[in-house]
């Protein structure tokens, strides 16, 4: 059975940027997101999130409408063949790709937040499952 | 349980490498290569040393890359098994059993690095 763990990460941000991270943990990403009350500014703010160690990219969005929150993201990386050619559930005329939970190990979340406003704050929650 | 294996890698003034992973079990879940100097165009193969099945091939790559590899499924006829008739296979995770990754670098320029990073459930 996976045990499922959530991890709270605020930041504040006093000129626009801040950078916050998880704590270093080994598992899947189950989901991401960003809780009621966060002040940044609507549709400016930049989230990038990123597995701190390898760089590997989890979620980027820029100007994000804030208007309905919580935003809650559910990221999934593109899997591949063997050749490293992305993988699809049917052919080149309507292309969806096959994706699967970004795995970190012995890693943790890095959020950056860009253009968030002056003296302004939101939290983020990480769900990871460790199976 | 995951876990990831750090295989630094420096290739030889030919530009070739042969590394291995740690002997290791499990579901090979993803790879990531992180370029440090390598030249562009670096040609990466990864096969299991003791069976050689393929894990990753790919040429010409010119950044750092994840890749989450996955391997063709069968129905019990050995048929290759697919979402629907011509269209792409299903595919899943390799298993790794007691084995280690061997990893060939070719084109990577004269003595340069960079890392791959294998990330294994079990």
């Amino acid at each position: 059975m996976a045990r499922i763990r959530s991890f709270n990460v605020t930041i504040p941000v006093a000129s626009g940027a801040g950078t916050g991270y998880s704590p270093y943990f080994s598992g899947y990403i189950e989901s991401i997101e960003l809780l009621t009350g966060a002040t940044y500014t609507d549709d400016q703010v930049d989230i990038t999130i990123t597995a701190d160690v390898t760089g590997e990219s989890i979620l980027a969005r820029t100007n994000q409408d804030l208007t309905t929150l919580p935003l809650r993201w559910r990221p999934r990386a593109a899997t591949h063949g063997t050749d490293g050619v992305v993988a699809e559930y049917v052919d080149a005329t309507a292309v969806s790709a096959v994706n699967d939970r970004i795995a970190l190990s012995r890693d943790r979340v890095k959020i950056v937040i860009a253009d968030g406003g002056t003296a302004k704050t939101g939290t983020f929650r990480v769900t990871v499952s460790e199976d | 349980m995951l876990r990831r294996f750090v295989v630094p890698i420096t290739v030889d003034s030919s530009g070739d490498a042969e590394v291995y992973s740690p002997v290791l079990s499990g579901h090979l879940h993803s790879i990531h290569y992180v370029k440090d100097d390598f030249a562009n165009g670096v040609d990466f193969v990864l096969t299991l040393e003791s069976t050689g099945e393929t894990v990753w091939s790919e040429e010409d790559v010119n950044s750092s890359a994840v890749r989450y590899p996955r391997a063709p499924t069968h129905s019990t006829t050995g048929v290759a098994a697919t979402y629907a008739d011509g269209e792409p296979g299903v595919l899943d995770r390799i298993a790794v059993s007691q084995d280690r990754i061997k990893i060939e670098v070719a084109g990577g320029g004269t003595e340069n690095s960079g890392t791959i990073h294998l990330t294994v459930e079990g």
